[in-house]
């Protein structure tokens, strides 16, 4: 081999194994950490894409949730018209950095979307989030429209027993849900299950069936592949839309967990209040859709 | 340039002039353009009439360079920029297209009508309603024409494209929903336009000349202009043709005289002539002293008609004439910006292009609920939507200062009608479930949650409340709402919300507290 084609191959070799162990796939043991696999990953003091690099290293890689040609869906909380530095929805950045990993790990589309409370067109631009979607690769879908929306069974509901849930999530291989933590005037705290009322449509009819309730019996649906909680930004009080920046304080964290429930309770500790005071943790652990007992858990806590 | 190119000239700009506005009014992104709209607005006789009288600037004084250029060149404005002449002459065509020509032929004046509508119109503008510009007011009904009818199309066609593109994964067409369809008022802008129609096809410009009334008070103008259509007396062989391609109905081809009040100056005439006999020029010095302007009888019949109906109005004005915002409790809630009742039905002329822009659809048009002398004027209709906290598009929009330009600022403080909860029907006090969708989707946390028997309950503070409707539109109670805006009939300051501390930042620790 002449030296020239040498350092051809070599640099073409490194190449190769640096694409490959970024997407955590073929080198995954190298990348991972000991004590691995976590049940829950939580992060500090770190910006938003850099706090969800670090978890996902400690998560084995996006490789571990999305296989190559699969369908993503990533629902962030885009439902209200604010920049994002009111917090009132999920932080663009992260959004992008989630949309990355997967393409990087092979997704074939990565689709994010909401149901928005205001105007969705506002929603999307505003909220920074459909550009970062766009510059990273991904599609924004618009979250609109009824005809969009399919009935499906809740076979382990309680209370509701039926409702119409967006076509992405039935169709999608994998679901990545990603709530920013935030105060919330009628639920206390929005996170994790909260953050599905944006894929769903007849919110009017949860409001006035028991609320409560329905967010924990929906919660058996369809379980997300990951849960990505934003907390970097967040709303302590007038949530979950916030009147101006006082509302908002720096946090700089992010957990990362399969579990709902576990999320929503390590959030709930991160925001300082008591789980035990949210009824919908309670009712969505009765149900079985997670752990309350992060004791019971192996998390990896990771200070930047 | 042969006189004969007159007449494409006027067809290009005329056409331009309403691909604009049929543009501002239907394009598909609600929030761009309103730009253009100025561009659009500022030559529309009527909106820039209205906003100099609610405005009273000089960024709105477009109706009097139109009223210095009719005195100049006569009744351009109505071959050139009424996007309503343009629709007709459009109808026209396309009538002529399926149907062989219909020739057109000289048309008596009908001054008494003529200046009776224009009179009227002027003296119920005058007792404060608007109900007669806003039938009548070409722009509008143009509005009116391409927000009920000609959007619907725009949207089926977009819905369409929309569904190809989306089944294979394409989402940059968008479905976009038309929740402000009112019948009654699809109905009734349909009858005008039918109207219109049969106006357009049998009598040529007829509406224009003895029902509008910028038509008419433009022909006031235009009875002796600088520049006119001229027929050479020498020349003319009587051949008619001239008169046969007037759809004004101006040219009395037997005396050779052209009405000058009703000629529109569409040029149709100059290459319709066989023997190149028909100029446009300014009035030449020696004129043939055979040839008498036509015996305008025009202003001495408005001012007969205007002293009969003043005479009647004194008398009975009051009486037939109630007052639009007489109880306000009844009457819809208006946008910010209109100041209130009696302002925004003064000043709106229902246009629709506000409806037609409105990001959220809450502004939709009323049928009868502002009195038959509002008839049509947008209202904001909280069932069918909420007014977005930082969204002033329609007083950016609005082209004759019914809404004023407000900024985000300025909005964030107008009250235009304020909340008003009854506990006895709310899901939280009726079925001890939590609910909370009016806090929730409150802007300024005029509706704020206490705590209420393990649960958490809605509570007002009416002096932050903006009035946007959000509460009203999310509340899930069934049939009625629990919660619900009451409307103010001359709008109110509201409070900023209070500035609170600002949280202690959480400072960079290691901790974690789990």
């Amino acid at each position: 081999m002449k030296r020239r084609d040498f350092l051809k191959f070599s640099l073409a070799s490194w190449l190769l194994a640096g694409t490959a162990a970024y997407t955590g796939k073929l080198f995954a043991a190298g990348v991972m950490d000991n004590d691995a696999p976590f049940d829950l990953v939580a992060v500090k003091n770190g910006e938003p894409g850099a706090m969800f690099d670090a978890a996902m290293k400690a998560m084995g890689g996006m490789g571990n949730f999305v296989n190559k040609g699969q369908t993503v869906v990533v629902k962030p909380n885009i439902g209200w018209d604010a920049p994002p530095e009111r917090a009132a929805n999920t932080n663009p950045a992260l959004v992008k950095r989630i949309v990355e990993h997967c393409i990087r790990a092979g997704a074939k589309t990565v689709y994010v979307f909401d149901n928005t409370c205001d105007n969705w067109i506002n929603c999307y631009r505003n909220s920074g989030i459909e550009k970062a979607v766009k510059d990273a690769g991904g599609k924004m879908v618009p979250g609109n429209t009824e005809a969009n929306y399919q009935e499906v069974t809740i076979a382990q509901g309680k209370t509701l027993k039926k409702t119409k849930v967006h076509e992405l999530i039935l169709e999608s291989d994998v679901f990545i849900n990603v709530p920013i933590l935030k105060n919330h005037s009628a639920a206390q705290l929005t996170i994790s299950m909260k953050n599905l009322m944006g894929i769903i449509w007849d919110r009017y009819y949860w409001h006035r069936t028991n609320l409560n309730q329905c967010i924990a019996d929906f919660a058996t649906y369809r379980k997300p592949d990951l849960n990505v909680v934003d907390a970097y930004r967040v709303i302590m009080k007038r949530g979950p839309k916030g009147v101006s920046m006082e509302d908002v304080s720096m946090m700089k964290s992010l957990i990362v967990t399969k579990d709902m429930v576990a999320a929503d309770t390590a959030a709930t500790k991160l925001f300082g209040k008591e789980p035990d005071k949210l009824s919908v943790l309670r009712l969505a652990a009765e149900l079985g859709v997670g752990k309350m007992g992060l004791e019971q858990l192996n998390i990896k806590r990771i200070a930047l | 340039m042969s006189q004969a190119r007159l007449r494409i000239v006027r067809i290009v700009i005329s056409l331009l002039i309403l691909a604009l506005v049929a543009f501002v009014f239907i394009s598909p992104a609600p929030s761009a353009y309103h730009h253009l709209r100025k561009g659009v607005s500022f030559f529309q006789f009527v909106p820039s009439l209205l906003s100099f009288v609610s405005l009273i600037s000089w960024t709105t004084i477009g109706f009097i360079i139109i009223l210095l250029l009719t005195v100049l060149f006569g009744r351009a404005y109505c071959s050139f920029l009424c996007p309503l002449g343009t629709i007709q002459d459009v109808l026209v065509f396309i009538k002529r297209k399926v149907k062989r020509k219909k020739k057109y032929r000289y048309l008596r004046p009908l001054p008494l009508l003529r200046y009776t509508v224009l009179g009227l119109t002027i003296l119920i503008f005058l007792f404060g309603s608007n109900l007669l510009v806003e039938m009548l007011d070409p722009f509008s009904l143009s509005g009116r024409f391409l927000s009920q009818l000609a959007r619907p199309v725009f949207i089926f066609i977009n819905n369409g494209l929309a569904q190809v593109l989306q089944s294979w994964d394409i989402y940059s067409v968008y479905l976009v929903s038309w929740k402000t369809f009112i019948p009654a008022v699809f109905l009734v802008t349909l009858g005008f336009f039918l109207m219109i129609l049969l106006f357009s096809i049998f009598r040529g410009r007829d509406y224009c000349n003895t029902v509008c009334p910028v038509g008419t008070l433009l022909g006031l103008f235009s009875i002796r202009p600088v520049y006119k259509i001229r027929i050479d007396h020498g020349g003319c062989t009587g051949c008619r043709l001239c008169e046969l391609a007037c759809k004004a109905g101006c040219i009395d081809s037997e005396k050779k005289e052209i009405d000058y009040s009703r000629c529109i100056v569409c040029f149709d005439c100059i290459p319709a002539c066989s023997g190149k006999s028909i100029t446009f020029s300014s009035v030449p010095a020696r004129e043939n002293p055979e040839i008498k302007t036509f015996p305008s009888t025009g202003r001495r019949d408005f001012l007969k008609g205007m002293t009969v109906l003043g005479l009647g109005l004194v008398v009975e004005s009051c009486k037939i004439l109630p007052a639009t915002a007489a109880s306000s409790e009844e009457k819809p809630i208006t946008p910010p910006g209109s100041l209130g009742l009696d302002h925004f039905t003064q000043y709106c002329t229902a246009c629709q292009l506000c409806v037609s822009r409105c990001p959220t659809q809450v502004l939709t048009p009323s049928f009868f609920e502002y009195g038959w002398s509002g008839m049509l004027i947008p209202k904001m209709d909280y069932m069918r939507s909420f007014c977005n906290y930082e969204c002033v598009i329609c007083s950016e929009v609005c082209p004759t200062g019914a809404i004023r330009k407000i900024t985000t600022d300025e909005k964030k403080q107008i009250q235009i009608g304020k909340v008003w909860l009854r506990k006895k029907p709310c899901i939280v006090y009726d079925q001890k479930t939590d609910c909370g969708a009016c806090s929730e989707h409150c802007p300024t946390k005029a509706v704020y949650m206490v705590p209420y028997h393990g649960l958490f309950a809605p509570e007002v503070d009416p002096s932050i409340c903006v009035g946007c409707g959000a509460c009203q539109y999310v509340c899930p109670t069934i049939p009625d709402k629990a919660i619900m805006v009451v409307p103010h009939a001359i709008h109110r300051q509201a409070q900023l919300p209070a500035n609170e501390e600002i949280p202690d930042e959480v400072l960079p620790s290691d901790e974690f507290p789990f």
